[in-house]
């Protein structure tokens, strides 16, 4: 067959590898070529979801808010909600018709024709109607209807007052608008095919690589300056880290306090750790003895030297946290705080029957394997033990850490929330009606001044309720509110104007220059 | 030769159904629910039941599975549960990146690992060998992220020759051949290590035999006996090795697409277990168990290239 002896065959074989390998090359060139993205940012995982109905994750969250237009949106790195595709609304007196007038002229993208109050009212309607199967539909719970008195008109009549609705739900992941016939139209495609009338035009997503964005042409705001960007996805902070000094990627958030404490060293590269309104905690399962014990809890929580964790483990890009809501949240009020001291949580232990500590137990502290929660995770074990408590960490991926959330199997669970409306936070994570979740201490005993704050139309009263609130939930320690940590954003000294809202870069805002 | 092919393609159909099964039962045992991932920080109940029922999840075990292989044996391989798109078009979208990221690491496996180990037989116990074999040792041992960061820090931040992240564009030629050096390099260097060893020991234990010193005798050029006799000989072990290694290296495009931030199969498939993604997963591993099977075939129908002695009938 063959003559010419071995290295012949070898021959062969690399001809016909490096012959597969051109003709694989060549063979996509058909396609349109992709013009270069002038700018490059950084993003830390796949998407799951474009479908405002479903959106989930800070990536969908992020290309959502530059594709999607909703009709207010939150002022970035405000808590104030401004007008977006609704120029101005009027609120009734009792707090339950919302009355908003449209912006004349907004295009859809991709040729989708005018967006007008139908479209809102379909989107919304959408999100109400259970086939749709919309993990929002119970934050809508409290609209009655949505109607659409002219094309430029939507009603929105609640069925009680609900002074937080702007923020909380037509601002946040479900008050993105879509477009009825892209969502006929490509079906299970939508994914591939978004269609928005934000700023920025989705051009296609890659799995593994990231999304392509275009500017807007038709967009109604400011004009875009970036033309072309591309959200690549980079999961590895050190590789982030490289690809930042490179070029490669030009703006990065950084998920690691160490890694960023080496960018900031980094001349080359510009840096800020930007406070967020958001919350790391632990929580307790008061379900299980002896954390049904509130003098364990306590204890526990005085047992916490928080700014050693922020200094020792976030390297200071974090400040410790002394309520359950955020600082610059409205009602925060850091009034019951548990500051570290030991001699006082080794009081309330003996108080509850276990002078020198709970002794022959080791309690379960499931740990979400995530940014610097490892190793915070581990300050906390140390921490505990000097007063006599025995942790064991167990460290778990996303998936098997839902499913122990869910189920509460745990002494002890790390805990995370962002959100912008104090309402958010309480009528969610410590209201009794969600357990267990994300109410995974089962805590019921601030219920009703959760309700009574939610529907209270004057500012002032509600105020007063979410502060004693925070004062129950506080002296009843369902959790211990760590630290509120900081988006650590880097960039690269030609990207200009970056702003940054709460975990999203401002695309429209930013432009090259030298 | 066409009967053996036949045989070789029905027991590829069986092992590939038989694949399939125990991966739909593996990922099932894997904990973690896939509901949860869509569903997020926060969510009703009514949510969590809708979610389940969307994803079929809500039906017995065996329900799922015969519904399952009877869409498979209708070519349907089901749709992600994370994006809803169709899983075989995702994954061949996908495959290009994947497919010059194993065929240039396989040249550069090759290319390295057997002149290297030839030229270790042929001067054994030189320091030449000493040396190669060392580093050839320290090769085998030395995991792709690190080696992968290592080659990022030198030639992209350092010598700022090569892009560090990303795939590059498919159809411009020259973006994707930079994009795929260095996570080739990552790939190929280990197997190339691998590669020489084994190159060393096979040509050796062939320079030994009787007929190459037959071959000697008849007054044969070294440079002959070596290419002509002992090398052909020494490939058929190679071969095998390759081949193997082939589907080695695919598993290990899976480190080195992360790592490198590329598009590729292995990528999708650890987004795919990562967010429980069933469908995505089963159709992932199919996909490769289909490429070994296929270059395993070819392995075969190469020996016989290199081997005449090996026919098949």
């Amino acid at each position: 067959m063959n003559t010419h002896g071995a290295p012949a065959a070898l021959r062969g074989v690399i001809t016909g590898l490096i012959l597969a390998l051109v003709l694989g090359l060549l063979g996509p060139m058909n396609s349109a070529v992709a013009q270069q993205p002038e700018l490059v940012l950084r993003m830390v995982d796949e998407l799951l979801n474009m479908d405002p109905a479903q959106i989930v994750t800070a990536p969908d969250h992020q290309i959502a808010y530059v594709v999607y237009s909703g009709l207010v949106r939150q002022k970035q790195g405000s808590l104030e909600v401004v007008p977006d595709l609704a120029t101005k609304w009027d609120i009734s007196a009792d707090g339950l018709i919302y009355t908003f007038t449209l912006r004349r002229g907004v295009k859809w993208h991709k040729g989708f024709g005018d967006l007008t109050a139908e479209d809102v009212k379909y989107s919304f309607d959408r999100i109400m109607n259970p086939a749709t199967r919309s993990r929002y539909r119970a934050d809508f719970s409290m609209v009655k209807s949505v109607e659409t008195p002219d094309p430029y008109t939507v009603r929105i009549t609640l069925s009680e007052p609900y002074p937080a609705f702007l923020s909380a739900v037509l601002a946040y992941r479900p008050g993105y608008i879509v477009n009825r016939k892209a969502i006929d139209q490509y079906g299970r495609q939508y994914m591939s095919n978004v269609v928005g009338s934000g700023p920025y035009v989705f051009d296609r997503y890659v799995p593994g690589e990231g999304v392509y964005v275009s500017a807007n042409r038709d967009y109604y705001g400011p004009a875009p300056k970036i033309q072309r960007a591309l959200f690549r996805i980079v999961k590895e902070d050190a590789v982030a880290e490289i690809a930042l000094q490179k070029g490669d990627v030009q703006v990065a958030y950084i998920e690691k306090a160490a890694v960023m404490a080496q960018l900031v060293k980094n001349r080359a590269v510009a840096s800020r750790a930007i406070p967020l309104p958001r919350i790391f905690f632990v929580h307790f399962n008061m379900n299980r003895p002896p954390f049904n014990d509130i003098r364990v809890r306590r204890a526990m929580s005085y047992a916490v030297d928080k700014k050693a964790i922020v200094q020792g483990v976030f390297l200071g890009q974090a400040a410790p946290s002394d309520s359950v809501l955020s600082p610059g949240m409205f009602g925060y009020i850091p009034d019951v705080r548990y500051d570290y001291d030991e001699a006082r949580a080794r009081d309330l232990l003996s108080e509850a029957g276990y002078p020198g500590g709970i002794k022959g137990k080791t309690f379960e502290f499931v740990v979400l394997s995530w940014a610097d929660w490892e190793p915070m995770a581990a300050a906390l074990q140390q921490q505990w033990r000097k007063v006599g408590i025995n942790v064991k960490l167990t460290t778990m991926e996303e998936a098997v850490y839902q499913e122990r959330r869910r189920n509460l199997e745990f002494d002890l669970l790390t805990g995370n929330a962002l959100r912008l409306e104090p309402d958010q936070i309480l009528a969610s994570w410590f209201h009794g009606s969600q357990i267990p979740v994300p109410n995974a201490s089962s805590y019921k005993g601030a219920d009703a001044l959760i309700d009574a704050a939610r529907i209270q139309v004057d500012a002032k009263k509600r105020f007063e309720f979410y502060a004693a609130a925070q004062r129950k939930i506080q002296s009843d320690a369902p959790v211990i509110p760590l630290l509120n940590p900081t988006l650590m954003l880097a960039w690269r000294p030609e990207v200009r104007g970056v702003e940054v809202g709460f975990l999203l870069y401002q695309l429209e805002t930013m432009s090259i220059g030298r | 030769m066409t009967a053996f092919i036949g045989k070789r393609l029905i027991s590829a159909v069986a092992a590939l159904l038989g694949a399939l099964v125990v991966m739909f039962l593996v990922v099932r045992l894997i904990p973690g629910d896939p509901a949860l991932i869509l569903l997020g920080d926060s969510y009703t109940p009514e949510a969590y039941a809708a979610t389940r029922e969307a994803l079929g999840l809500d039906k017995p075990l065996p329900v799922q599975l015969a519904n399952y292989m009877r869409d498979v044996l209708r070519g349907d391989f089901g749709s992600s549960f994370r994006t809803s798109r169709p899983v075989m078009p995702q994954l061949l979208e996908q495959f290009p990146f994947t497919a010059y990221l194993a065929v240039i690491g396989l040249m550069i496996a090759v290319l390295v690992g057997v002149p290297t180990g030839v030229l270790s037989a042929l001067r054994r116990n030189s320091w030449w060998d000493q040396g190669a074999m060392v580093v050839a040792l320290l090769g085998v041992c030395t995991p792709s992220f690190w080696l992968g960061v290592l080659l990022m820090l030198l030639f992209s931040l350092r010598l700022d020759w090569l892009p560090a992240v990303g795939g590059g564009t498919l159809g411009q030629p020259i973006t994707v051949l930079r994009h795929v050096v260095l996570p080739a390099m990552t790939l190929g260097l280990a197997s190339a290590a691998l590669i020489a060893r084994l190159s060393r020991s096979a040509l050796l234990e062939v320079l030994g035999q009787d007929y190459v010193r037959t071959a000697r005798s008849k007054g044969l050029r070294e440079r002959a006996v070596i290419s002509h006799h002992a090398l052909r000989n020494a490939l058929v072990p190679i071969m095998t090795v390759v081949g193997i290694d082939l589907g080695r290296m695919l598993a290990g495009t899976t480190v080195v697409e992360i790592v490198f931030s590329r598009p590729g199969i292995g990528h999708l498939l650890i987004n795919a277990v990562k967010t429980r993604d069933y469908p995505q997963i089963q159709g992932a591993i199919v996909f490769y168990i289909a490429l070994i099977i296929l270059v395993n075939a070819l392995v075969d129908v190469l020996y016989s290239a290199i081997d005449p002695r090996i026919r098949y009938a």
